[in-house]
C-alpha cells in the first residue's frame, strides 16, 4: 500500500510542526520589501496558520474542526528569558504550549491587527496573529530538531493511523550547534525522519530564505548547482510525497521525480505558497 | 420489548397482586381459594396487557441489528497529549532511542448477517422521518393509521401515515439536527 | 405501478460525526399538480463553508420541500438555483457567524453537486425517469440483476475528476448550469433506482464488473441503517470503497402495495 494517502479527519489528525529560525541574521531586510527576514516569516507562519483555520471552519454554530496539532518552535533569540535556545513561538494565551490543537489555535491568537498583504500590494487587512517578529544570537537547529522531536514523537505514537507529521524548518542561515548532544544535524533530521505512522515517515522540509534577490530554486530534484548551505539542506529534505507533488503541479511548480522538500533563496510570496503546498494532505474535494 | 411493554407488564403484575391482597382483606377465603384469586387475577391481567400490546391488525415488522462494534464519537476536542506540558521537554529526554509504541492494529470488523424476520423486502416500507431520516422511531398503530415519533432527540417530529399512502417528503438533516 | 418506496441511507467520512455529513438527500411524493414523484442527492464540497446546508437545501429545494421545484429545463433550473443561492447567503442562522465563518463565507462558499429525478406517467402509457445532473452523483437504473441504465455514464475509475457543481457563488452559475446533463429511461414494474453520491456510486460501478448478482441482492435487501452502514465500514476497510461522506437513495417501483412496514430498532 502506498504511503501518504491519509486523509485529515478527526479521528486522525495531521501534524504540522514549523522550526522558525530566530537568529541574528534574520533582521537583516527581504528584498524590496522594506521590512526584515523576521518580519516576513512571521507573516507568512502567522499567515499558513490562519489559511489552516479557515480550511476547517465549516459551518456557523460549529467549532473550527481538529483536523491538526499543530507547534511552532523557534530557535535562536528566546522572548521571556535572555540567551539562545528554543523554545514554543506561540505568544499571548499559548505561549509556552508544544503542540496545540487547531479549534483551540483559533480561539487563541495573540493579538488581531492590520497586517501587510503577503504579496507586497497596497492593501493591509485585520489578522489574527499567533508569531511575533523576534531575532538574536546564533542558529541552534540541531536542538530545534532535538525539542520539536519528543513532542514528534509522542504525537506519532497516539496517532499511528494518521498522516505523518510534517516538519517545516524556515531558515536563513548556517547551523551553529552541530554536532548537538554528539549527534550532527544529519543525524538529528534522520532521527526525525524515523518517526513513523503508518501512513509513512515523517516529512521534513527545508526553506532557506534569502535577503537578496537571487533566483528562486522550489523542489529541486538535484543538488548540483545549489550554493552553499544548499546541498546540506537538501540532503536534510525528505522527497515530496506524491499527494504534494501533485499541489505543486497544481501551483505552477515543474516537479520533477524525485523532487526533495526544499525551497532555496525564496522570497515572502514563495515562502506561503511553498508553506501551503507543504501542510495541505489528502483529502477529498466533496 | 420496548420501555413501554415492561411498564405496562410490570403495572399488571403488580395491580393483580395487590387487587389479590385486598381481595383477601375483604372475604376471608381459605388457602387454595386465595390461591386461585391471586393466579387467576394475575394470569388474566398479564392476558389483557398482552392483548392490547399484540393486537397490530398490520404486521409491523421490527428489524433489530447488534449495536456496531465502534461506538459513536461525541464532538470531544481531543487535547494533544503534550498539551498541557511545558513546551521544552527535558533536554536529556532520548526520544530517537525509545521504541516507538507498537501502532494499534486496525482489524475490521465483520458486519453481522442481518436477522432476517421472515418478510419480503420487496414489498416492505422501511420507517424514517420525514424530517431528519432517523431510523429511531416509536408507532402507534390504530388500524390502517399510523402515529409516529421520531426518537431522534434532536429532532422529536410526530407524523401519522395510512398504509397505503406515499410516505411524506424527507429531508435528511441528520446534520443539523444530530 | 403506481406505488414507489424509497429508503435513504446516509453515512458520515469515518472518522467523522453524524453533524459531518455533507451530502444530502430528500424524497417527495407526486404533488397531485401534475409533477411526479422526486429523488434528489447533493454531495457538498469538503473544503466550502456551510456545505451541509448547501447540499441540504439543493435536495430539498428541487423536491419542492423549499420554494417552488424547479421544473427539468436549464431555464427554470437557473432561476432555481440562483433562488437556493439567495436563501442559503440569507440564513438566519448566520446571524451568529464568527469572523472567521463570515470571511470563509465570503470569500470560499460552497459547491455541491447535484442529481434531481422525476417519475413521470407512473400510471399512464409510458411510465420513465426524468433527471439532471451536474458532477458525479449517480443513478442507477436496475432491472432483475441488471443495470438498465447508468447517469451520468461515468466508469469507476474515472470518478473524482468530473469538476461540475453547483456553486454557492453567483459568478459560475449560468456557466454551471450550461453544462448540466439531462437524460430519462422507460420503467418497468420491479425496476429499482438507486441514486448515490460518488464514493458509494464509484463503488457501485466498480462492483457491478465484478459479480454484479451479489452486488444487486445486498443493495436490493438492505432493509435497516445499521446494515447500510455495516456494508460501508466493510467496502472502507477492505479500501474497495473511499473514506468520505456516502449516501444511497433507493426507489422501488411496485404495481402491489406495501406488505409490511418496517420500524427500525
Ligand atoms: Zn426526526
Amino acid at each position: 500500500m502506498e504511503n501518504y494517502r491519509q486523509s485529515v479527519s478527526r479521528a486522525d489528525p495531521g501534524c504540522v510542526v514549523i522550526l522558525l529560525d530566530r537568529s541574528d541574521s534574520m533582521k537583516l531586510a527581504w528584498g524590496r520589501t522594506g521590512a526584515s527576514l523576521a518580519d516576513g516569516a512571521a507573516l507568512a507562519v502567522n499567515n499558513i496558520l490562519l489559511d489552516m483555520c479557515i480550511k476547517a471552519t465549516t459551518e456557523v454554530n460549529a467549532p473550527v474542526r481538529h483536523y491538526f496539532d499543530v507547534g511552532i518552535f523557534s530557535y535562536g533569540a528566546r522572548v521571556g528569558e535572555a540567551g539562545e535556545g528554543v523554545e514554543s513561538a506561540f505568544g499571548g494565551a499559548l505561549a509556552g504550549r508544544g503542540l496545540v490543537p487547531l479549534p483551540e489555535l483559533a480561539e487563541h491568537p495573540m493579538a488581531v491587527r492590520e497586517e501587510p498583504s503577503i504579496d507586497l500590494m497596497p492593501v493591509s487587512a485585520r489578522m489574527p496573529v499567533w508569531v511575533d517578529p523576534v531575532h538574536g544570537h546564533r542558529t541552534p537547529m540541531c536542538q530545534a530538531i532535538a525539542v520539536a522531536g519528543a513532542h514528534v514523537f509522542d504525537w506519532a505514537a497516539a496517532h499511528p493511523d494518521s498522516f505523518p507529521p510534517i516538519v517545516v524548518n524556515i531558515t536563513d542561515g548556517m547551523v551553529t550547534d552541530s554536532p548537538y548532544d554528539g549527534a550532527t544535524l544529519q543525524d538529528w533530521a534522520r532521527r526525525l525522519t524515523s518517526i513513523e505512522t503508518n501512513d509513512g515517515a515523517t516529512l521534513f522540509f527545508n526553506v532557506f530564505l534569502s535577503p537578496f534577490e537571487v533566483t528562486e530554486i522550489v523542489f529541486p530534484s538535484d543538488p548540483g548547482g545549489l550554493p552553499p548551505p544548499g546541498p546540506d539542506l537538501f540532503a536534510l529534505s525528505s522527497p515530496l510525497p506524491r499527494p504534494m507533488v501533485d499541489n505543486a503541479r497544481v501551483d505552477g511548480y515543474d516537479v520533477r521525480p524525485g523532487a526533495r522538500g526544499l525551497a532555496f533563496n525564496v522570497g515572502r510570496s514563495t515562502l506561503l505558497r511553498v508553506l501551503q503546498i507543504g501542510t495541505r494532505v489528502p483529502d477529498r474535494v466533496r | 420489548m420496548t420501555t413501554r411493554n415492561a411498564i405496562v407488564l410490570a403495572l399488571t403484575a403488580v395491580c393483580a397482586a395487590v387487587g389479590g391482597l385486598i381481595g383477601l382483606q375483604t372475604w376471608d377465603l381459605d388457602f387454595w381459594r386465595s390461591v386461585t384469586v391471586v393466579v387467576v387475577g394475575a394470569l388474566l391481567g398479564v392476558l389483557l396487557a398482552f392483548g392490547v400490546l399484540t393486537t397490530d391488525r398490520r404486521p409491523v415488522t421490527r428489524t433489530h441489528h447488534p449495536t456496531p462494534a465502534v461506538a459513536e464519537r461525541e464532538p470531544v476536542f481531543a487535547q494533544a497529549a503534550s498539551s498541557s506540558e511545558p513546551e521544552t521537554k527535558p533536554a536529556n529526554r532520548t526520544w530517537w532511542a525509545e521504541a516507538p509504541a507498537p501502532p494499534a492494529t486496525t482489524t475490521a470488523t465483520k458486519p453481522q448477517e442481518p436477522l432476517r424476520q421472515g418478510y419480503d423486502v420487496d414489498r416492505a416500507v422501511v420507517a424514517q422521518c420525514p424530517r431528519c431520516g432517523d431510523f429511531r422511531l416509536d408507532l402507534k398503530q390504530d388500524g390502517e393509521s399510523c402515529a409516529f415519533h421520531c426518537r431522534n432527540p434532536n429532532c422529536g417530529h410526530r407524523w401519522e401515515w395510512r398504509a397505503g399512502t406515499p410516505w411524506p417528503t424527507t429531508v435528511v438533516r441528520r446534520n443539523l439536527t444530530g | 405501478m403506481s406505488h414507489t418506496r424509497q429508503v435513504l441511507f446516509y453515512a458520515p467520512k469515518h472518522g467523522n460525526t453524524e453533524a459531518e455529513w455533507e451530502d444530502g438527500a430528500a424524497a417527495a411524493p407526486a404533488d397531485g399538480a401534475g409533477r411526479g414523484p422526486r429523488f434528489a442527492v447533493a454531495d457538498g464540497a469538503t473544503q466550502g463553508f456551510g456545505s451541509a446546508r448547501w447540499a441540504q437545501q439543493l435536495v430539498a429545494g428541487f423536491v419542492g420541500d423549499q420554494g417552488t421545484a424547479p421544473e427539468l429545463t436549464a431555464d427554470a433550473l437557473h432561476r432555481w438555483a440562483a433562488d437556493m443561492q439567495d436563501r442559503w447567503r440569507d440564513d438566519p442562522r448566520l446571524a451568529g457567524a464568527t469572523d472567521l465563518q463570515r470571511l470563509k463565507q465570503a470569500t470560499v462558499g460552497s459547491f455541491a453537486t447535484f442529481l434531481g429525478c422525476e417519475l413521470r406517467d407512473l400510471t399512464g402509457p409510458r411510465p420513465r425517469w426524468t433527471a439532471v445532473a451536474l458532477g458525479d452523483a449517480v443513478l442507477f437504473h436496475v432491472r432483475g440483476h441488471r443495470v438498465v441504465a447508468q447517469f451520468p455514464p461515468i466508469p469507476a475509475d474515472e470518478f473524482g475528476s468530473n469538476p461540475d457543481g453547483l456553486p454557492t457563488g453567483a459568478a459560475g452559475l449560468a456557466e454551471m448550469i450550461g453544462r448540466a446533463s439531462f437524460a430519462e429511461g422507460d420503467l418497468a414494474d420491479g425496476d429499482l433506482l438507486y441514486l448515490a453520491t460518488d464514493a458509494f456510486a464509484q463503488w457501485v460501478a466498480a462492483a457491478d464488473l465484478r459479480d454484479r448478482r451479489a452486488l444487486w441482492t445486498t443493495l436490493a435487501g438492505l432493509d435497516h441503517p445499521e446494515a447500510f452502514r455495516a456494508l460501508v465500514a466493510d467496502r472502507r476497510a477492505a479500501r474497495e470503497m473511499v473514506n468520505d461522506d456516502v449516501t444511497l437513495l433507493r426507489v422501488r417501483l411496485d404495481r402491489r402495495p406495501a406488505e409490511h412496514l418496517v420500524v427500525c430498532l
